[in-house]
């Protein structure tokens, strides 16, 4: 006997993050990633020239770009650390507590950068 | 039910020997607080439309049947209350399967991976006459929260790369794989990596992390998926040394 | 039943690179993008310029330096290889063209250490 079934398949389409606040967060942490490659090219250009590197982040426009890249590093930090316990199989207490470790070292790091780049 | 009130479910039907595509159908289905979502689809197909098509079996979140989306998020409809959607919510079937016929879909793929990906234990020489093959408490909880897994699917439709890449072996088979990889009685690691360490085994996983916020067991695939990442990058590394070395020694012998 | 013992990929190590990259953006991105691109203009170029920006001048914060472009590259340029997949964008060639623009930027950053 010929089978009546017919399975109807849904395509996916490029919009299928649209419809789900999930999905939308999880394209935008990926989306920091643009601002990732921005700020190492930004920073390979001070590597080679610095005053055409500060002639260029005092334009308003890349000044806007990157206020943006500094927020999508601190989305990018938040997320990282959120993720990272994921891909460890420890027990939990030791899990919260390198995370714990990772913002401490990020912090440190962080008022380490601003005090020396004060004075 | 004798409770007066109601509320309206748009359900998508398709019978394929009628219809070219699915489409919604309203539905009117009396509620109280105790009603879940399978109650209101038995309700529809003892009184409305018998020829309503869903799976169902043990309606206490154990068997893994029913799962459906709800308002376009997956979920069990044994597990999810009506009480929780004053407004009427859409039900459908489970997204990225093929539908066979309403709430009805094709889970092939996902049944295929998940034997795929040998979710036994492997390389035990161990015989009846040895005794039993005892775990401490500490060996148990590696993999404890992996062997949750009631292979309902809802992480196949949670997971956008699977709806992209229906080759991907997906969330909940690599979390049974990995769930064997961890167990101190199992030999079957190095096998199961050769299956995971593909382009459509775990690579295909981009950590979306639905999977685990949508899992009625809170198995948590997405961890599992990242942890075999590691483990298929520690093996990739392994093996890319053994070359070397099986390399220097031939060379040796040749010399 | 379909055939999943496929041939195995090179993935692991742009895998690697990306967690590298990833870690050391999450812990140092923050801080250097504040000082290096919006405090710059006001505390790094003048004459008595922070110990933080002469940092810059010696080898060992060079390298740094270099090792955070080429790392971030890698980390960011695998994250728009997977998200143009999941926009459906640029099938072919698309890993291939993002790894080597990443190995790019690594080769300009090793050369941008000894370049000043």
């Amino acid at each position: 006997m010929a089978t009546k079934r017919k399975p109807y398949v849904r395509e996916v389409d490029c919009c299928w993050w649209k419809g789900n606040p999930y999905y939308r967060f999880y394209m935008l942490r990926e989306g920091c990633s643009v601002f990732m490659v921005w700020v190492s090219l930004l920073f390979l250009l001070f590597l080679f020239s610095p005053s055409s590197f500060a002639t260029l982040i005092k334009n308003p426009i890349i000044c806007l770009l990157n206020f943006a890249a500094f927020l999508a590093s601190l989305l990018h930090t938040k997320t990282w650390y959120d993720l990272t316990p994921k891909a460890l199989n420890l027990p939990e207490a030791k899990l919260a507590a390198i995370v714990k470790w990772l913002w401490a070292v990020t912090i440190v790091f962080g008022a380490l950068v601003l005090l020396l780049s004060l004075f | 039910m004798a409770d007066e009130k109601k509320l309206l479910l748009k359900i998508q039907r398709y019978n394929p020997e009628r219809d070219s595509a699915p489409y919604l159908a309203p539905y009117e289905i009396p509620w109280d607080d105790q009603t879940s979502f399978l109650d209101a689809l038995q309700y529809l197909k003892d009184n409305v439309c018998p020829d309503l098509s869903f799976r169902s079996s043990c309606r206490m979140a154990i068997c893994g049947s029913c799962g459906v989306m709800i308002d376009g998020a997956p979920k069990l409809a044994c597990k999810t209350f009506v009480r929780n959607y004053p407004d009427g919510a859409t039900v459908e079937p489970l997204v990225n399967f093929p539908v066979e016929r309403d709430l009805v879909v094709d889970l092939t793929h996902f049944l295929e991976y998940i034997e795929a990906l040998k979710p036994y234990v492997i390389g035990n020489a161990r015989k009846p006459a040895d005794g039993p093959n005892t775990q401490t408490p500490a060996q148990l909880a590696r993999y404890h929260k992996f062997s949750m897994c009631i292979n309902c699917g809802l992480c196949y439709a949670a997971c956008p790369q699977f709806g992209l890449n229906p080759a991907f072996l997906g969330p909940a088979a690599i979390t049974l794989g990995h769930r064997y990889n961890l167990d101190s009685r199992d030999h079957g690691k190095n096998e199961r990596l050769q299956t995971m360490n593909t382009e459509n085994g775990v690579w295909s996983c981009t950590f979306v992390g639905y999977c685990s916020e949508v899992c009625p067991k809170h198995a948590d695939p997405a961890a599992a998926l990242q942890q075999c990442k590691a483990d298929s990058a520690l093996s990739f590394a392994a093996s890319v040394l053994n070359c070397k070395k099986n390399k220097e020694v031939s060379h040796g012998n040749k010399t | 039943m379909s055939n999943h013992t496929g041939k195995q990929t090179k993935e692991p190590v742009f895998w690697g690179l990306f967690g590298a990259g990833g870690m050391f953006g999450a812990v140092c991105a923050p801080a250097l993008i504040l000082s290096l691109l919006l405090l710059y203009p006001y505390f790094g170029e003048c004459e008595e310029a922070g110990l933080f920006y002469q940092f810059f001048k010696t080898g060992v914060g060079r390298l740094f330096l270099a090792l955070f472009i080429s790392l971030t590259a890698w980390c960011g340029l695998h994250r728009i290889a997977h998200c143009l997949h999941d926009l459906k964008m640029w099938t072919a060639g698309r890993a291939r063209l993002c790894y080597a623009s990443a190995a790019l930027i690594t080769l300009f950053s090793i050369i941008g250490i000894f370049r000043y």
